[in-house]
């Protein structure tokens, strides 16, 4: 081979190293990207979750006030709802309310007949699935009927 | 090859020019799905902080804000197969807010109102939004007492921008960029079509019935409305499907809240004293189908005392007054 072709072969080969890399640097940034991309969706859920959170508290069917609860409505809102209303709105989330102070043993989910041994009401069952995402607040629960107030936490399984 | 005179520079800058093409072509459409992207994120979080907003006046009865976005985004509000949705730019979020706001903005203040809605109980919260280019033009406001006045007065000024007579001409009604319009008695006069940025309604208060009229000058449709925020809804729609939409949400809502209240008044533990009045209330609830105008109806000034009476003997009251 000629020098001149050697030359061109040698330049050849560099352009070629040259694309490898811009494509192999092109390659890491679009992997990163695509990584901070999904931590936003990650930080958009969160705040979609937290947002759905105050807007389901806020629900004059259960609520009884800023963070709180009215048992009694909660245990009759699943008697009343129109499910193809209220599933747009729940969008497949489950939500239950766990009865944390005073302390409580009982598993059983309450209905009108056993609150005085349950230890959560159930605002929507969802659709179960294994890829979810929890989101909890504290609120008081209200029982109107004796007038007392117990601390619960409301818990919201957001399915991704 | 081995040739004189073959020279291998055509070739090379063949392969230069494609491969750097290659390169453009990527970096411009990688670019592009950035921004894209970035712009989706970016109105979402403008969309997410909008509802925010909106949940700080659940509680409230009668509540209004300046809301500032952090950038100009365009905003819109739709009602959709029961649901209403923020639409930013390309985002959108879905809500089951009662929102109504008669045009999209594109500006970073927008005012925003909230009435909340009672049968007596609470229904729910009407949330009304505008922004300094809609101006609200009613055709009389009648006397002390006169519901025209009680429809006038309730729209809180400032923000809103209203006045108490009609339009002069469509010059004037050019300066807005939406003008809502409210007859009562009379038909609307045909200079009020003139500009199409003017929505038209017609009260009929004695029967709570609203209007809706096209920019050609013929109704666009009729339907009811049970109360003052839901008559401020129909003010604030962009039009009559808009409408119709939110006002089927609330039915739904208040079918749901009349349910949950009749199965308490006959589920409630109470003494036979109070049992007496919950079953007043579950027989009242019962036989009500809710398509009369809660302000000064029977019903809601009956369940109202029923509630006091079951405060006033000491017993759960029905619903809390918040």
């Amino acid at each position: 081979m000629k020098k001149a072709q050697i030359q061109y072969m040698e330049m050849i080969f560099v352009l070629l190293i040259l694309i490898v890399i811009i494509f192999l640097g092109m390659f890491l940034y679009f992997s990163f990207y695509t990584k901070s991309i999904e931590k936003k969706g990650e930080e958009l859920l969160d705040i979609d979750a937290t947002i759905l959170t105050d807007s389901i508290v806020g629900m004059p069917e259960i609520t009884c006030g800023l963070n709180c609860l009215d048992t009694l409505r909660i245990m009759l809102f699943d008697e009343s709802k129109d499910s193809e209303y209220y599933k747009n709105i729940f969008r497949g989330m489950r939500i239950k309310v766990n009865r944390i102070y005073p302390t409580n043993a009982a598993q059983e989910r309450c209905t009108t007949n056993n609150l005085d041994a349950c230890g959560y009401f159930l605002i929507t069952a969802g659709n179960p699935s294994e890829n979810v995402e929890i989101i909890q607040s504290a609120v008081s629960l209200y029982y109107p009927e004796s007038g007392k107030y117990e601390f619960g936490l409301i818990k919201i399984e957001v399915f991704k | 090859m081995d040739k004189k005179g073959v020279s291998m520079f055509p070739f090379v800058m063949m392969f230069v020019l494609i491969a750097g093409a290659i390169i453009i072509v990527f970096f411009f459409g990688f670019a592009k799905s950035v921004k894209t992207q970035g712009d989706f994120v970016n109105d979402l979080q403008v969309a997410n902080l909008l509802e925010r907003k909106l949940d700080s006046f659940t509680l409230a009865k009668n509540a209004r804000n300046i809301f500032e976005l952090p950038r100009i985004s365009e905003v819109d509000i739709e009602c959709r197969n029961g649901k209403t949705s923020i639409v930013v730019g390309e985002s959108k979020r879905e809500s089951f807010k009662l929102i109504n706001a008669p045009r999209s903005f594109d500006n970073r203040r927008l005012i925003a109102w909230t009435l909340a809605w009672e049968y007596p109980f609470k229904i729910d919260n009407f949330y009304y939004l505008a922004d300094n280019n809609v101006r609200f033009y009613f055709e009389s406001v009648g006397g002390a007492g006169d519901m025209r006045n009680i429809i006038y007065n309730n729209l809180p000024t400032p923000p809103f921008t209203k006045f108490d007579r009609l339009p002069r001409n469509s010059l004037e009604l050019n300066q807005a960029d939406k003008n809502i319009v409210v007859y009562y008695n009379n038909r609307p006069s045909d200079a009020v079509f003139l500009s199409s940025k003017a929505k038209v309604i017609q009260v009929d208060i004695a029967n709570n019935k609203v209007a809706f009229y096209r920019n050609d000058g013929n109704k666009d449709g009729e339907a009811e409305f049970f109360g003052l925020p839901m008559l401020y809804a129909a003010i604030f729609s962009e039009d009559f499907q808009e409408y119709g939409c939110v006002k089927d949400m609330a039915h739904e809502r208040l079918k749901t809240m009349a349910a949950i209240y009749r199965l308490k008044a006959g589920n409630i533990r109470s003494s036979s004293e109070c049992k007496i009045i919950f079953n007043l209330i579950g027989g009242k609830l019962a036989n009500n189908d809710f398509t009369e105008d809660p302000i000064g109806s029977e019903f809601n000034s009956e369940l109202s005392s029923l509630n006091q009476r079951l405060k006033g003997n000491g017993c759960p009251p029905l619903y809390l007054t918040l």
